[in-house]
């Protein structure tokens, strides 16, 4: 009787720790999309500053267009790989826009441009933000299904794709006075 | 705020000798002739002399504080009013005995009574900041079942707790507190974790939205904090508000601006004053370089 009460207890043990570990991956997964979401969101929002700032500087730059076209797409949905790349081109078009600002000191001094300068930057410190929360995300996550013994009940659950920091980021900050 | 040059130092350096002297001397008196009126009125039941006693100790105690709050005045008009425009500028206002207002934080013990002293004000580089020394105190009141109420006051907090300006606009509070065990299993629902482990031990990271506390807490800036709180002396508590304040508190355990039982040196006690603001102007100045290197960021 005693062994039977026993193996019931460690069954019953057992059952509590499958659900618990399969309600933590479950409970990660959803925080690894919630992350998702969020670089989503800073992408959009990063995307429309830059468009009117583009805009704005239609009025003072005509002739300049050409350098920049829209070449930018976002939609619903995309991949890591995919916000990674638009992501990449933002800064490429930011980066060129604020070269060729440079030359044209009225739009410069403007106030829209200096607030949607502002609005870049911030909308570029959320993006940051969002972008490391999720890696935080993903990485509890993929520790969580790497890891003896609840590796067992992972199942098929593969693991998440990080947002790789580019190269020019993953220099040392060089500071100039 | 005016800096008075009418008395030498080695007349001030007398002057505050003196003054701390007579201080100490009729505080003792105090304690000695409240001593001697809880003897006689309580354990000699010899009410009159109990009451004669009860008043020389109210004339010590009333003659203690005077030449506390005229050390205080002349510390204060003397060198902490010099000390101040030094470290944080013209646009500096002082009051001695003024404090802040404490906003939310998270503590792992609760107040109802907030004392505190040496208010400043002041624009600093561009930034409103407040400072002053702070006590959060919980009063209790206990009644036993013959109705006889017993009250008892323990002091949680004492130290200094700095308010300023962040520029930044949050949807939600951010709050970091020391990592304690209780407060964690308290803020299970809201703690964020930060990709830093060692600021993980050190701090526990409260917030609404998740997303806010990866904005503020930068890696520079979560690696700023630790540093300061290893210089700190004692528990660091941070609170970033929705109104685009920030408020630090340090459990530092004393009171700034003290003379203390230091030597009155007018120049030892400049620089000690100085030392004292100078963690506090440190947090600003780094505030300013964040803000900096994310405009360099963009403009390039």
């Amino acid at each position: 009787m005693t062994g039977i009460i026993i193996i019931l207890i460690v069954v019953l043990l057992v059952a509590l720790w499958c659900i618990s570990t399969v309600n933590g991956f479950k409970k990660k997964e959803i925080r690894v999309q919630e992350g998702l979401s969020g670089v989503e969101v800073a992408l959009t929002k990063r995307y429309d500053m830059l468009t009117k700032m583009l805009d704005t500087a239609k009025g003072y730059m005509a002739h300049e267009n050409e350098l920049f076209p829209k070449v930018i797409e976002l939609r619903r949905g995309m991949s890591v790989a995919e916000m990674n790349a638009a992501q990449q081109q933002m800064d490429n078009l930011s980066g060129r826009f604020f070269a060729v600002a440079e030359s044209y000191p009225e739009l410069r001094s403007s106030d829209v441009f200096l607030e949607l300068q502002h609005g870049i930057r911030d909308a570029e410190e959320h993006l940051q933000a969002a972008r490391r929360l999720y890696n935080t995300s993903v990485t509890a996550y993929n520790t969580a299904i790497a890891m003896f013994p609840a590796k067992i009940l992972a199942g098929s659950r593969q693991p998440k794709e990080f947002f790789a920091a580019d190269a020019s980021k993953r220099e040392d900050v060089k500071m100039t006075f | 705020m005016e800096e008075k040059q009418d008395m030498t130092n080695e007349q001030l350096e007398a002057q505050l000798t003196s003054l701390r002297a007579k201080a100490t001397l009729t505080k003792i008196l105090t304690y000695c002739a409240g001593a001697v009126m809880i003897l006689v009125w309580f354990f000699m039941e010899n009410l009159a002399m109990g009451l004669v006693f009860l008043v020389i100790a109210m004339v010590f105690g009333y003659l203690s504080s005077k030449n506390s709050s005229t050390l205080k005045k002349l510390l204060s008009d003397n060198i902490i009013s010099g000390v101040l425009k030094e470290a944080l500028g013209d646009a500096v206002e002082y009051n001695p005995w003024g404090k802040v207002e404490p906003g939310r934080m998270v503590f792992p013990f609760s107040y109802n009574k907030v004392g505190g002293s040496d208010h400043i004000k002041a624009v600093y580089k561009g930034l409103n900041m407040e400072l002053s020394d702070i006590e959060l105190i919980n009063e209790t009141e206990d009644t036993d079942a013959d109705g006889n109420t017993q009250r008892s006051s323990t002091t949680y907090f004492k130290g200094q707790w700095l308010i300023c300006d962040f520029g930044k606009e949050l949807s939600g509070e951010v709050s970091l507190s020391a990592n304690d065990k209780k407060l964690r299993k308290q803020h299970k629902n809201d703690s964020v974790e930060m990709e830093n482990e060692t600021f993980n031990k050190r701090f526990l990271v409260t917030a609404q939205n998740a997303q806010e506390a990866y904005y503020i807490l930068t890696p520079h800036m979560m690696e700023y904090i630790l540093t300061m709180a290893n210089r700190s002396g004692g528990d660091v508590y941070l609170s970033f508000l929705r109104s685009g304040k920030m408020h630090v508190a340090v459990k530092t355990g004393r009171d700034f601006f003290e003379l203390g039982k230091s030597n009155a040196n007018v120049e030892g006690l400049r620089q000690k004053f100085l030392g004292e603001l100078k963690w506090f102007t440190d947090i600003v100045d780094t505030l300013r370089v964040e803000d900096t290197l994310y405009k360099k960021k963009t403009s390039v």
